[in-house]
């Protein structure tokens, strides 16, 4: 377990977890409307439509399936801006918060045609021993470095006995590499969280 | 009868809003596309008409507000209605200023639905409205125009139809007008409408380059060809070949010259200077000359057989002054061109303008014409161009106007009466009032003797024209040039 994180230190990480999760929502809040518009045009298809005459099941079906997708999204990126919005769960569980970002990061980005992929994201990453609030406004942050760096982003895990490993590999862009703000680097240092940054990946290493 | 459905363009990413919305659209009898994003709205708008196209405000590669500015720039008609979420109704706003039909915000439940529905109609009356129009303008403009050309008379309306039927052969053209005619318009238009427009357009001004220039502008020369002919260059036979040639001034080309010229048209061969072979040319040449070609063939300036290779089909360009019906079409197009280019709020010309423009007989042409405008909207100070802005400055001063008027013997009263009027006119700098001050008479009957006399009139309702065979303007308008010489007949082909 690292030391308690000072006051001082608290109200920075407060400070720039607000910052980040400013950038996640606003970038997902089009998507959460436009799911959220879709829902209420479909809906509307199906009512319009069924007090019609001649008009079957089957062919109202497609709207309410979309209805229904468009639904589900919703729902997965509320309840992902919910837990971001709450303070952390201690200690954090990696995989869990890196999914959370993803569902809203990631779908702002699809809308914007890039691609962003998840891979061995599982719970077996578990949790670290690092400040939770830290921890969390790091993944966010490096997600955010990662998207806005690459048209196309892997987020991948490793996990072993001493560390979890999170890493984003950006397969086409202009060359930039992720770059993660200074102060959440010296953060992320103080909480024996190791950023590297090699070329086109960025990985982070969350102590156990 | 069975209407076609109007088409409605759907540009959205978001692909449930897209489906939804195209099935409601759909259900009320419209004929819907989808557009995944701006830029595919914009390409299926430069295809395809849509009386209306729905615009997301946030989409990716073009935003609806980019959109909206490209449809303005690219002139393509359709009436946009803007989709917003209501964090970005101030730019639904600017899209309006931009001219944007209208903007929904989202979400869209029913009663914005309903809003959407009843919207669409009045913007489809609006763009049909002004579809009509444009068809109507279109119309009308090719009732003036003719490519590049502007005019309505008989004597251009003549020359268009000529175009129309020698432009699709292979025929050689030569085109006979004075200077400022716009006989290499003619020779675009005449490439422009033949199946060879997708190959080059060769102009080249035979009187402007010294004979050695021309002849290698012409058929170009091989490397060490002449001193300091590093390398090779192809001429014009060869750069244009699959296209056409414009000789202008042709009469002024070098005798030996013009024997290269006639070979290369009877072959379809050119030789490069300092060349040894022969290369094959697919070319059609267009040819225009000011010179009195009966008068060049007899003095030996041109060859009587390349005149009659050249002259396969002759266009005759009339002199402006000949077009009367055609001057204020022209100066009203230059007066628009150069007031918008030159960014001056001038919308017409003043009456004494007008009364100077219809009465002046142009020597130089549709070309003094336009320059003469030009200067005078640089000029002007008003929202009018006045006489004296539109005049060359050689002709503002009355004391170098001459003084007296020469009637021949057998002119009629109205002639005379004319020449005086007109010569008055010119001596008072385009005053109306002041010239009819001056013959005692009023301003309506000046003006209609200068009207009469643009209007083709018989000037004593008999029909005769002046004794001399001169227009009456050239005779009385202060200018050195005499009028133009009566057309003489070129030599009859063989």
């Amino acid at each position: 377990m690292s030391l308690p994180v000072s006051s001082a230190a608290r109200s920075s990480v407060e400070a720039l977890w607000l910052e980040t999760l400013g950038i996640i929502c606003d970038r997902a809040a089009h998507e959460v409307k436009g799911a959220l518009n879709g829902v209420v045009v479909n809906v509307e298809v199906v009512r319009s439509r069924s007090g019609k005459p001649d008009v079957t099941g089957a062919s109202l079906h497609q709207f309410a399936e979309s209805a229904a997708g468009q639904l589900e999204a919703v729902i997965a990126m509320t309840e992902a801006m919910l837990v971001l919005t709450r303070p952390p769960r201690r200690p954090l569980n990696v995989a869990q918060t890196a999914r959370n970002v993803e569902a809203l990061i990631g779908a702002a980005a699809r809308a914007d045609d890039k691609r962003v992929e998840m891979r061995g994201i599982v719970d077996a990453l578990g949790s670290t021993s690092a400040d939770a609030d830290v921890a969390r406004l790091v993944i966010g942050a490096a997600f955010i470095a990662a998207v806005d760096a690459s048209s196309a982003v892997v987020c991948s895990g490793t996990h072993g006995v001493e560390s979890a490993v999170l890493g984003w590999e950006c397969e086409a862009g202009e060359g930039v590499a992720p770059v993660i703000d200074s102060a959440v680097l010296s953060l992320a240092t103080s909480e024996g969280i190791e950023v590297q940054g090699e070329g086109s990946r960025l990985s982070i290493t969350f102590p156990r | 009868m069975k209407h076609e459905k109007a088409k409605i363009l759907i540009a959205d990413d978001e692909q449930a809003i897209t489906a939804g919305l195209s099935a409601i659209l759909a259900d009320e009898g419209y004929a819907i596309d989808i557009a995944p994003d701006g830029q595919k709205a914009l390409e299926r708008l430069s295809e395809e008409r849509y009386g209306v196209i729905l615009a997301d405000l946030k989409m990716p590669k073009l935003d609806g507000l980019s959109l909206l500015r490209e449809l303005q720039s690219k002139q393509i008609p359709t009436e946009c209605i803007i989709i917003t979420g209501q964090a970005t109704v101030d730019s639904a706003v600017q899209a309006m200023q931009q001219g944007a039909y209208d903007y929904i915000e989202k979400p869209l439940n029913a009663d914005k639905l309903n809003r959407l529905k009843a919207l669409i109609p009045k913007a489809l009356e609006k763009f049909n409205v002004q579809q009509k129009n444009r068809e109507l303008t279109s119309r009308l403009e090719g009732l003036t125009h003719y490519g590049e050309l502007t005019g309505q008379s008989e004597a251009m309306r003549g020359v268009y139809q000529i175009i129309d039927a020698v432009a699709p052969s292979n025929a050689s053209v030569l085109i006979l007008g004075e200077s400022g005619t716009g006989k290499e318009l003619v020779a675009r238009a005449v490439h422009s409408k033949s199946e060879r427009s997708k190959g080059p357009f060769f102009a080249l001004n035979c009187a402007a380059l010294p004979k050695e220039i021309l002849e290698n502008e012409l058929f170009g020369h091989e490397k060490g060809a002449f001193t300091g002919s590093t390398n090779e260059k192809p001429g014009a036979f060869e750069m244009a070949s699959g296209g056409t040639i414009f000789l202008d001034e042709v009469a002024e080309m070098s005798p030996d010259i013009q024997v290269k010229l006639l070979r290369a048209l009877e072959t379809r061969q050119v030789r490069r200077l300092g060349g040894k072979k022969e290369i094959s040319v697919d070319i059609r040449i267009v040819a225009a000359t000011n010179k009195d070609l009966q008068k060049a063939i007899a003095e030996t300036e041109l060859r009587e057989d390349l005149y009659y290779r050249l002259a396969v089909v002759e266009i005759v360009l009339p002199p402006l002054r000949e077009r009367t019906d055609d001057i204020k079409l022209l100066a009203d197009e230059f007066l628009q061109r150069y007031a918008s280019q030159n960014g001056k709020q001038i919308t017409d010309f003043e009456a004494a303008a007008w009364d100077w423009i219809l009465s002046y007989h142009w020597p130089g042409n549709v070309r003094e014409l336009k320059n003469a405008v030009e200067r005078s909207v640089i000029m002007a100070r008003g929202e009018t161009i006045s006489a004296i802005d539109i005049m060359p400055r050689h002709l503002r001063s009355a004391a170098e106007v001459p003084t007296s008027v020469t009637i021949q013997v057998g002119s009629s009263v109205s002639d005379a009466r004319r020449q005086l009027t007109l010569r008055t006119l010119a001596s008072t700098a385009g005053d109306i009032v002041r010239t009819a001050k001056l013959l005692g008479t009023s301003v309506e009957e000046v003006r209609r003797d200068i009207l009469g006399l643009l209007d083709g009139a018989p000037s004593d309702g008999t029909g005769e024209e002046a004794s001399n065979g001169k227009h009456p303007a050239a005779d009385v308008m202060p200018t050195a040039r005499p009028a133009a010489p009566p057309k003489k007949p070129l030599p009859k082909k063989r």
